[in-house]
């Protein structure tokens, strides 16, 4: 039914490829790039504020884009000015003018900068395997304040930047306004272009149908994003086109698509009520409106097939009450009838959620839908609040690219700026490396308590290093990071005149994953069981055998083995791994960032934890030198537990509001069969809810299958896993890849 | 015959598993406890572990890397750990307590799923007395409970646990008493006699029919089953279970031979299954 759209997709985006053949699309990408980088270097001569800069290319994509409208499509988003896989972090658009050209000034400036990011942050990803810093700030994970928009379109944001403009007498405060404003005007002229090109289009000779779709277009894109979306198609409207002309405006990754059931729920409800609508007509948009993502991403032959593209559903609104409505259920099954990997699903849920919607989710997960992950509000919600968010703004959460937690309009969470592997600087704790002045070992703790404050004062030590480090660094964001766009949509901004980057938002956190907790802890817990309480080895000789990665010590690796781990539902060890997370979360909840705002932490761990595992060396709880590390807030995978109860139960032992709205995910892997059935999915979220389990990312599979798999890929062309805050198609995964989920631990049923 | 033992005074179950989250056996999310010993010997029995009441090692030659740590292994080592779970014991001894408290662990899941515990095997009538105590405490905590067995037990016992059974899982095999004899070592007539007094009781009875190839799986067969559980008075369900070759590594790793059946198909589940709809 959807091929036509689907073919004009394909070849769209096959003229947009990364790298490699220059296309004509592509090189006229590329031409229209570098006539911008043109004069914005003639303009930067006599301007050097960073928001009016900003702006001023903003003005100079509107008028060179060509718009590109897909006449199956009754939407309007597609500038051409990206790769297909460019979500607006990359170089290959206009709007990186101010990072690339205001880079050497920086480093001019602040020397230190270069050579930060030149060799100590090299050192610390490939030498040390000890955090990850790909960015110095991330400028992936935004979230537009789509229901500031939804509430006074950009005429009334325009209209509020007016307003100061008139009283403020502050000059860096006006020029931020009057940036606000170019690009406001910008935003709007770019949807005026599609209204013309739809215009243009139909003086051809159409079918009925792309005349009603360029029809639409035509006469939406005069009205968004300028007015408030009046209907249901208006408000799909406005959610995707601005989430694309952002992306390309402002050089930042827009990851949340919107919380669409509680943005559209009355607008759905009102077309209905008013006979503008049908059912099925708002299923035929929904489906056309998710479209674009798989094709555009080429899920079908990409192997880290990462589009930070999300949408929300469920929870709750602003006041409490429960979103579920017809359009999430909408949402859900026609992202499921059409077989969509993308936009990834992140569906909140609490106490309160309705049999109804999880059910929804219960049917298509437990058919091997594998595109959900299921947020707790009523862990996130009270974290973000204990953090300082007004709680109607934290009922406003969405989450991604993956899972990483935003408060939608409220300022930018930096939701994925550094991983920090924690049993990592355990491990170098514990055999110092002379590479590292910060992290040393003290000899011979007397108890456990000792080694812990030691430990515990090591880790503080390092990760007060890396905030100071990041801080020098991100001193280049105040410069080229500037959105007047996306801040425009902020709350805090525009009553601040100040931009985002600069602290201008409401919220201004930054968020620190914490990878490897459930390794840490059972190490620990080993430790103390060996060294301080059976007395069955000595610190030292510990220290040996674990340089000799066990080799020789089976009794002792039995031992360990042996021990209670965390996610056993144990309360001794739980009781360390809340400790540890909450003594974390405090420290790192007080590290003031660039933009004086202050660190959340998450155990959100991404792919992360592959990537630290092999440099890790042997660990105290019987793990061996690159063995896999826990994932998320989950077990250890040294060894395999497979009653899903225990770690659900753990997960009421240790206090997830502790990460301050930072998303702590468990992932579990469920074996499909015919007795694991929505309403036994329905009960397990119950469950959930009642034992406080943060984020829980299902997979349900069938192991012979995901083996067959990987011997008879054509068999199996349409088998979607979730591998860690993204869903793939399994054939189209590397081997490796396909073998670490082949090795997760499927929980018995 | 296995009976349930007294050491140190308490009473002691042997079990030789205790599944969390296991939703094919009764209503909702259940814990379900494996008895360990059997008085029959079902050809395609999924769990050759349960049948003898012994303490068993189970060997999974294909996970072993031959490291030699396990090569002196007797029945006390229970506590051994294979690094790689290639040697598992199989059957360890369990109080009522002891079980209460793993089973009262998921009441959560049972209170969410309409769910509870379920006490199979083996044949867990054959330890009635620690299964009345573990039935008993069940109840006074709340706790669903469900009854998985094979029958063939005098029906004093079957009344021993009615008090405090909510659900019975009651297995009917073959009709034929002679073709039942051969597949499972004993005629099927106190089984259904059993079946016949315990429907005319008020507790809840689920009829099982685990459907094997060339065994049981026309529909003939399901008609006489249809007609005689009429006869009886209608259980509250009755449930076909295709054959499924699961169990099959596990006789490998006892040393055991396997009988093999094919896996019936789902044209001939729903062909069966519409005798009892």
């Amino acid at each position: 039914m959807y091929s036509a759209l689907k073919n004009q997709l394909k070849q769209h985006y096959d003229q947009l490829p990364r790298g490699g053949e220059k296309t004509p699309l592509l090189s006229k990408a590329i031409e229209i790039q570098t006539k911008i980088y043109g004069e914005m270097d003639e303009y930067y001569k006599h301007e050097k504020h960073p928001a009016l800069l900003k702006s001023h290319i903003h003005t100079l994509i509107a008028e060179n884009f060509e718009p590109k409208i897909f006449s199956e499509s009754p939407f309007f988003y597609e500038m051409s000015l990206r790769d297909r896989f460019c979500w607006g972090t990359e170089d290959l658009t206009p709007s990186s003018w101010l990072r690339i050209r205001t880079r050497p000034t920086v480093y001019n400036e602040h020397p230190l900068v270069e050579f930060i990011e030149k060799h100590v942050l090299e050192y610390f990803q490939k030498s040390a395997g000890i955090c990850s810093m790909p960015n110095s700030f991330d400028n992936d994970h935004h979230t537009i304040g789509y229901t500031t928009l939804f509430a006074e379109g950009i005429d009334g944001i325009l209209s509020r930047v007016r307003d100061a403009m008139k009283v403020e007498t502050n000059e860096d405060k006006y020029a931020f306004l009057k940036a606000t404003e170019e690009s406001c005007i910008a935003l709007c002229s770019i949807a005026e272009k599609f209204s013309s090109k739809a215009d243009e289009m139909l003086k051809e000779e159409r079918a009925p149908q792309e005349i009603k779709f360029l029809s639409m277009i035509r006469d939406t894109a005069k009205r968004i994003p300028k007015a408030p979306p009046a209907t249901f198609y208006e408000g799909l409207a406005m959610l995707l086109f601005t989430r694309e002309a952002l992306a390309t405006l402002e050089n930042i990754g827009i990851s949340n698509l919107g919380h669409v059931d509680r943005l559209l729920g009355k607008l759905y409800e009102d077309d209905i009520a008013a006979g503008r609508l049908t059912e099925s007509e708002a299923r035929d948009l929904v489906t056309r409106w998710m479209m674009y993502t798989d094709i555009k991403f080429d899920l079908e032959n990409s192997s880290w097939p990462e589009t930070s593209t999300c949408i929300q559903l469920g929870g709750c609104d602003e006041n409490g009450n429960t979103v579920y409505n017809s359009v999430t259920r909408i949402f859900i099954e026609e992202h499921h009838k059409a077989g969509f990997v993308n936009p990834k699903l992140n569906c909140r849920y609490s106490k309160n959620s309705p049999d109804e919607y999880l059910k929804l989710i219960g049917k298509a997960l437990t058919a091997g839908h594998n595109n959900f992950v299921l947020i707790n509000d009523d862990i996130v919600i009270p974290g973000l609040v204990n953090n300082g968010v007004a709680l109607k703004d934290a009922r406003r959460f969405v989450n991604g690219g993956c899972q990483e937690t935003m408060i939608e309009g409220g300022g930018h969470t930096e939701g994925a700026g550094i991983y920090i592997s924690i049993p990592r600087i355990l491990d170098l704790f514990l055999r110092p490396d002379e590479r590292f002045g910060w992290i040393h070992g003290i000899k011979e703790p007397k108890s456990f308590d000792e080694f812990y404050s030691e430990f515990f004062a090591s880790l503080k030590s390092f990760l007060n290093t890396i905030f100071e480090q990041r801080k020098i660094r991100q001193v280049y964001h105040k410069v080229w990071q500037h959105c007047p766009l996306f801040s425009a949509t902020q709350d805090g901004c525009i009553e601040n005149r100040m931009d985002y980057c600069e602290g201008g938002a409401s919220y201004n956190f930054s968020t620190v994953a914490l990878v490897g907790l459930g390794t840490t802890v059972d190490s620990l817990y080993a430790l103390k069981k060996l060294v301080y309480e059976t007395g069955t080895v000595s610190l030292s000789k510990f220290k040996e055998i674990l340089a000799a990665d066990w080799q020789g010590y089976d009794e002792l690796r039995r031992e360990a083995l042996s021990l209670t781990k965390y996610c056993q539902a144990d309360g001794e060890v739980d009781k360390m791994a809340n400790r540890l997370l909450s003594e974390l979360s405090e420290f790192v909840g007080k590290a003031e960032n660039e933009r004086g705002g202050s660190h959340i932490p998450s155990l959100f761990v991404y792919y992360y934890f592959e990537y630290f595992s092999a440099p890790l060396r042997a660990t105290p709880d019987g793990r061996r030198n690159g063995d896999l590390i826990s994932m998320g807030c989950g077990p250890s995978r040294t060894f395999a537990n497979s009653d899903i109860t225990k770690p659900l139960r753990s997960m009421k032992n240790v206090d997830f509001t502790a990460c301050k709205g930072g998303s702590a995910v468990l992932d579990v892997q469920l074996p499909l069969s015919k007795n694991l059935t929505p309403d036994i999915f329905v009960s397990l979220i119950r469950s959930c809810a009642d034992l406080k389990c943060p984020t829980l990312q299902p997979n349900a599979v069938s192991p012979k299958e995901l083996l067959d798999a990987k011997v008879n890929p054509d068999k199996h062309r349409d088998l979607i896993v979730r591998i860690s805050g993204l869903s793939a198609y399994f054939t189209a995964l590397t081997p490796q890849v396909q073998d670490e989920i082949i090795k997760r631990t499927v929980y018995n049923v | 015959m296995y009976s349930n033992v007294n050491l140190a005074e308490k009473l002691v179950g042997n079990i030789f598993n205790i599944q969390h989250f296991s939703i094919g056996d009764g209503p909702g999310i259940r814990t379900t406890v494996f008895f360990k010993g059997c008085n029959l010997r079902c050809a395609w029995c999924h769990n050759p572990e349960s049948q003898s009441a012994k303490t068993e090692w189970m060997f999974y030659k294909e996970k072993c890397t031959g490291c030699g740590r396990c090569a002196a292994l007797t029945e006390k080592d229970t506590d051994f750990v294979c690094f790689q779970d290639a040697r598992q014991i199989c059957g360890k001894k369990y109080t009522a307590d002891e079980i209460l408290s793993e089973v009262i662990k998921d009441k959560s899941f049972y209170e969410n799923s309409g769910g509870g515990a379920t006490f199979s095997g083996g044949e867990c009538l054959l330890q009635i007395e620690f299964l009345t105590e573990i039935l008993k405490a069940c109840k006074e905590n709340g706790i669903h409970t469900a009854v998985d067995t094979a029958g063939h037990v005098p029906y004093e016992t079957i009344e021993k646990i009615l008090p405090y059974t909510d659900l019975f899982l009651y297995d009917v095999k073959c009709f034929d008493s002679e073709k039942h004899k051969q597949y499972t070592g004993v005629g099927n007539e106190l089984i259904l006699e059993n079946l016949r007094r315990l429907l005319n009781t008020s507790v809840a009875v689920w009829v099982r029919i685990p459907i094997i190839p060339t065994v049981n799986d026309t529909v003939e067969e399901m008609q006489n089953i249809k007609l005689l559980l009429d006869s009886y008075g209608a259980p509250e369900t009755v449930e076909l279970l295709p054959y499924h070759a699961i169990g099959e590594h596990k006789y490998d790793a006892l040393n055991k031979k396997a009988h093999t059946f094919s896996v019936p198909s789902e044209e001939k589940m729903a062909q069966l299954k519409k005798v009892f709809s």
